[in-house]
Formats: C-alpha cells, structure tokens, sequence
C-alpha cells in the first residue's frame, strides 16, 4: 500500500509539473462550454430565439388571435414574428432565414365557425431542431384548444365574430348570447376546476426556475468532457512510463505492478475530484447549485472518471506502440464526447443518436448524472448506475491486471 | 546466493538461452561474457522474473524467483541495460519512487537515499531533474536505484555502455564495494577488460549457451602461454599447414585479418611473416599482444566478441 501511495504522490506530482495538460483537462471544455453560453445568450435563462414567419390569407379576427398565441407567455420569448406573403415567406425559407412559416388560409374563421374542415400550414427549417418543434407543438396546442372552443361556443362565437365584424347585434341577442355563454362554462365548471389544475400551476412555477435553462443542461456534458480528457491522459500515462523502463523494470520489484496501477488509479481519483471541484465551484455560483449537490457532483464524477480510465487503460495496453495508443483514444474521445451528451445534451440531439449514446459508458454515466442533477429525480436514481459503475471498475481493473504484466514485458 | 539450474528460454522457434547453469556466491562476482544477441539479458531478465523461464530454475537466496517471487525479488536488485527512470522527475524522487518499491519508508529510505547519491558522487545533483544529467550520470543514477535496499544479488545487465571513463569508474568503485560487504553480483558485459578486473568467475555465453566457465586465470590457462598475433592486410586462401608446422593455432583467417596463437612470438615472428608474406600476400600492419578471454572467445567461436553478433 505504501508503494501504491508513492505511485499516487509521484504521478500527481508529475502531473503538475506538466500544467499544460492539467489545465487541458479543465480549460477545453470549460472553453467549449464558455462559447456555448455566449452563443445561447449572457444568462443561464437564455433561450434560442426564432423568426415566425406568418403569411395570414384569412385576416380575420380568429386568424389573428391564433397569431397572438405566439406573442404571449415564453413562446414570445423564442419567437420573433414577420408578416410576409406566401412569396416573401417562400424566399426567405429556401434562404435558410427563418425556423417557421405559417400560412392560414383564406376562409380559414368562416370554415372553423361553421364547423367545417380548414387548414393551417406549417413549413419548419430543416436545418433547425429545437424550434421548429416547439412551433409545432404550439400550434398543435392552439388548435386542440380551438376545437374545444369550437364545440363548446360554435355559436355564441359566431355572433361575437358579426359583432366584431360590423354587422348588427340586438341587445336581446347580446343578453342571450352572454346567458349561453354562462351556462356552458357552469355545465363545465366541474372540469374545468377540478384540484388537478392546481397541479398545472405547480409545474409553471418549476418551468421558470433556472432548472431548466441550457447552461445547466451543458453543466454535466463539460464535467464528463473534462474527465474523458483526463482519464484518457492517465491512460496514456502507463505508456509514458513504458517507454522510460518504469513498468519493465517493476516486474523484478516486490512492490510490482498491481500496487502500481493502484497508486496510478489513486493519482486519477484525485484528479478527477479536483476537476469536480473547480468545475463545481462554477456551478456553484453561476448554476447557484447547493453545496450538498456539489459534494454529490464530486463523488460521482470520481466513480465515473474511474470507469473511464480502466476502460482507456484496457484499450492502452491493447495497443502495440505508445502512438497508436495515443491515435486510438483520440479517435474514440471525440465520437464519445459527441454521443455521449457532452457536447450536446442529450435533449437536443437526435432520437437515434440518443439511442446510441445512452449506451455508452459516458453517455450512460451522464445521463444518470443528468436524471438527478437536472430533472431532479432523487438521490437514490443514482444506485443502479453507481452499482453498475462499480462492477464495471472491479471488471476492468481485473482485466488490466492481467494485462499488465506482459505490457510491461513486451 | 544465485543459483541458475537448467535455465533455458524459447520464443516459437528460436531457443535464445539453452541448459545453463552456474552458482554466484556471496561475495563474488560472476561475469556473463558474450557478444550482443549471445543470450545475456535474457539470462538475467529470467533470474530477475521479467520473464518466465521454458524451463529450470533461479534460487535468490534459496527463494524461487518463480514459485517464491516477493521473497526472491525482495533480496534481489537489477541495474537493467536500458534506463528505468523518471526523466521528468530529480534524482531524489526516482530513488524515493524506487526505495518504495522495494519497501523501504521514513527515515530508513532517507538515509539510504543519501548513501547511494554518496556512493555514485550525485549528492550534489540530488534535486535536479534526471533530463538535466549526462548519459553516464543517469548510468550512476539507475545503479543507485537498485542498490537502495541493500539487496543480497545484484545482477547488472551491461552497466557501461556508453558512459564516461569517471562514471565508469564510480560504477566500478560502487561494484567492489558492494562485492565486500557480500553481495553476490552477476555481471553481463561484451567488455573483456571490465570482465577481468571485476569478475571471479566467468561464463562466457553464445548463441544462448555458456561454452566455457571458470575464473578467468582458469580460462586464460585453456590458451597457454601464447601471444595473440593479429595480421592485417591483403590475403590469398591462405594456407595453414606451414603455419602450424611454426606451431602457430589460427584463430580466425580472412581476406584482411589473420590472428593467430604463437608461443614466444617475439622468437617466432619473423619466421611467420615470412611464412604469410611468400604464400598468401602483403602484410600492412602487425599488432602482438598477450592471450587474453577475447582470443578465448575466438578460439571457441572463431569469431570476436565485438562483431560476433
């Protein structure tokens, strides 16, 4: 064990004296985190904004409250709205110049008075994700709602709408209207005002906490990318160390190997804390996360980080020379970081590539991470990824025990 | 103690050590004299358990190196041909790296670091990082890491190459040193003046087998009292029936070189050059010398040790 710990304080020690990599492993994806928030806006609320494009051929009253859907609440937050015609709307949609077009037909509020079939279309940019689908889905909302309305006040709305329009009202038709307005909202009273809807508000109140804001959906992404770096950076170490007749010469010393790749795996556990912590620190004050989940941040990333590094090293000693060890983990960290959610959360990214990625040992690492640090899910989420991640150290240190020896020897 | 019974290594095909046996006893040192590729290091790698032997056994100090290894390994030290340090690291740490390797900690592994640095003359350059050193400074150094622990057996696989005469001879110094307190040392070199001085006993190795063994008065008497005569030149299919009738024993015999054993030879070298001169061509140069183990190891081999490999 004494040997295991002269290993540890000797490998950090060398680690710090090369700062260039250390601060590597903390600087990268911090940077590549810094742009992200600078891309996305200078808070952590910041949301992608949008152009709506809306070509309205109806201009009538219904048409145009359909419209104000998304100048109310978040969807105007996201969305910035242009009236073109359809020609306008086209150009600017092959130019790549908008995340939406919607078009209303012409007809549009006389055929939904009436009860009849009528048609919203809706042209999203390929090139776009997030927003597209939230227009989507908005609109999808809207129209739903309309149906009901639709069902409920067909005619009281189609008098409202002759009011609106010009045409002539009589006072008893006004007072009859408001009466059959009153009695179909008693007739639905019991469901609209049931307890449940209390429940509704409780999940606004959570939607406009930082919770749910980008940066701290890029906050665990940046901490794996850090650790990735690290743990292929200790892997390569045991080549380094090869290549100067370290692990040779250990062979033919009672301390030997195994005691070595403990102190080296020892040297990585600190390591792996330190990035927690400086990375924690930021998440602390820009994330406002508590204490508490920072030492819970901290302890998760050492299991993770030494998952990653076994699973490096077992690939290293796999290598035959220190260069295609070196090619090989580059070529698999890049493809991981981008699958495995640190790049991109997991939430912006295609279904198919979250497919994969969550099956990665990053991926799977991070998006257990994620359940309970961002979708808030309890503590104990995290026991079967934390007993997985165990089994897959003791595996893996096995593994490279065994391989070791002839490593050293070859 | 080392013992070394039977040892033989084969990789696929190739038999790279065959049968070899011999005892280095406390005290003494023990001299593996061969030509590069001979089967020297692998002889050591298999007393020190960097790799595992086909077949036989090493005893450290009665402990099997296979069976026994922590024991074995723990009275055991090796100097390895290549460098085995830390180049990024001081002089200090490696020994500290190393001394805990072997288990020593505290004040002991404090103490002992400050003897070795002594012993090799680096306790001045203690805190200065081993990229810094000169090649033979860093020889001194890898020395001192295997000593740290006072091992019983100390095996040494060609400690000198390329190092400076004063680092050479620190190492020498270090070695008798270490000869007198009792360790038993075996030493592997293609330098037949290091073999000399140093060793007690000597195996001389080709080809993966030990072909003569005895200390090296021993094996200088296998030659006689003869001079090594070396020819250079221009040389025609030289004939040897008349140069052994002068009772001359050719070693080895080209184109450029003749070298051969001759008794008296400052009586008996006119009468050979005349012999070479008139039957196989024009002499340029002429060098006599007495019989030492590299015209042993021609005479067994009939090659030299230098180009043998």
């Amino acid at each position: 064990m004494k040997f295991a710990l002269s290993v540890a304080k000797l490998s950090l020690r060398k680690l710090f004296a090369e700062k260039w990599q250390l601060l590597m492993f903390l600087t990268i994806p911090m940077l590549i985190g810094g742009l992200f928030f600078l891309i996305t806006g200078s808070g952590g609320n910041a949301k992608p904004i949008g152009k709506l494009l809306v070509t309205d051929n109806d201009k009538s009253t219904l048409s145009k409250l359909l419209i104000g859907g998304f100048n109310q609440g978040p969807l105007a937050e996201m969305f910035i709205l242009k009236e073109a015609t359809s020609v306008e709307a086209q150009s600017l949609m092959d130019d790549g110049d908008a995340s939406v077009w919607l078009e209303i037909e012409e007809g549009f509020s006389e055929k939904f008075l009436n009860k009849q079939p009528t048609k919203i279309k809706l042209v999203k940019n390929p090139g776009q994700n997030i927003l597209p689908q939230i227009a989507e889905t908005a609109v999808g909302v809207l129209t739903d709602g309309g149906h009901y309305i639709q069902v409920l006040f067909a005619d009281e709305l189609r008098q409202f709408n002759d009011l609106l329009n010009g045409k002539d009202v009589s006072d008893a038709q006004m007072a009859m209207m408001s009466i059959q307005i009153k009695k179909a909202i008693e007739s639905i009273e019991k469901q609209l005002i049931p307890p449940q809807i209390k429940a509704v508000k409780v999940k606004e109140e959570k939607q406009t906490t930082n919770k749910s804001s980008f940066m701290l959906h890029m906050f665990p992404g940046i901490l794996f990318m850090s650790l990735l770096f690290a743990a292929q950076g200790l892997a390569l170490e045991f080549w380094k160390d090869k290549s100067q007749g370290i692990s040779s010469r250990l062979l033919s010393s009672p301390g030997g190997l195994v005691q070595y790749l403990n102190g080296k795996l020892l040297a990585g556990i600190v390591v792996f804390a330190l990035i927690a912590v400086v990375i924690g620190l930021l998440g602390l004050f820009i994330l406002k996360l508590s204490l508490s989940k920072i030492v819970i941040i901290i302890g998760w990333l050492m299991l993770s980080g030494l998952v990653l590094t076994n699973m490096m090293l077992f690939l290293c000693l796999l290598m035959p020379s220190e260069k295609s060890a070196s090619i090989i983990t580059s070529a698999m960290v890049f493809p991981l970081l981008m699958l495995g959610g640190s790049f991109f959360p997991f939430e912006t990214m295609p279904k198919w590539m979250v497919a994969i990625g969550q099956y990665l040992p990053n991926g799977y690492l991070l998006q257990s991470f994620n359940q309970w640090l961002v979708k808030d899910n309890p503590l104990s989420a995290l026991t079967v990824p934390a007993l997985i991640a165990m089994a897959m150290i003791v595996l893996f240190w096995f593994l490279n025990r065994i391989k070791l020896p002839g490593f050293a020897r070859s | 103690m080392i013992e070394v019974r039977g040892l033989s290594k084969i990789y696929g095909s190739f038999q790279a050590v065959n049968n070899v046996n011999f005892v280095a006893k406390a005290g003494e040192i023990f001299g593996l004299l061969g030509p590069n590729g001979a089967g020297k290091s692998t002889t050591i790698n298999c007393i020190s358990g960097l790799i595992s032997p086909t077949d036989g056994s090493v005893l450290i100090n009665g402990h099997n190196i296979t069976t026994d290894s922590v024991k074995a390994k723990q009275s055991l030290g090796l100097v390895p041909q290549e460098l085995a340090l830390y180049e990024d690291l001081s002089a200090y740490e490696n020994l500290v790296f190393w001394g805990s390797a072997y288990g020593l900690s505290g004040n002991q592994l404090q103490e002992r670091i400050q003897q070795v640095l002594n012993e090799v003359g680096l306790e001045t350059r203690q805190k200065d990082a081993v990229n810094q050193f000169s090649g033979g400074m860093k020889r001194r150094l890898n020395f001192a890491c295997a000593v740290l622990h006072k091992p019983a057996a100390l095996l040494l696989d060609e400690p000198t190459v390329g190092i400076d005469p004063q680092s050479r001879e620190h190492l020498m110094q270090a070695i008798l040193k270490l000869k007198e307190q009792g360790t038993a040392v075996i030493y592997t070199t293609h330098y037949m003046e290091e073999a000399e001085r140093l060793c007690d006993n000597l195996a001389i190795i080709d080809k993966g087998e030990i072909i003569a063994t005895g200390t090296v008065d021993a094996l200088r008497s296998q030659l006689g009292e003869r001079d090594l005569i070396t020819f250079q030149g221009q040389f025609q299919n030289p004939e040897s029936s008349e140069l052994e009738s002068l009772g001359a024993e050719i070693l080895e015999q080209s184109e450029n070189e003749i070298r051969l054993l001759i008794s008296d030879a400052p009586k008996n070298l006119s009468s050979v050059m005349k012999s070479i001169e008139s039957q196989h061509g024009k002499i340029s140069n002429v060098n006599l010398a007495q019989a030492n183990l590299e015209s042993l190891f021609i005479k067994l081999t009939g090659r030299a040790l230098r180009d043998a490999a």
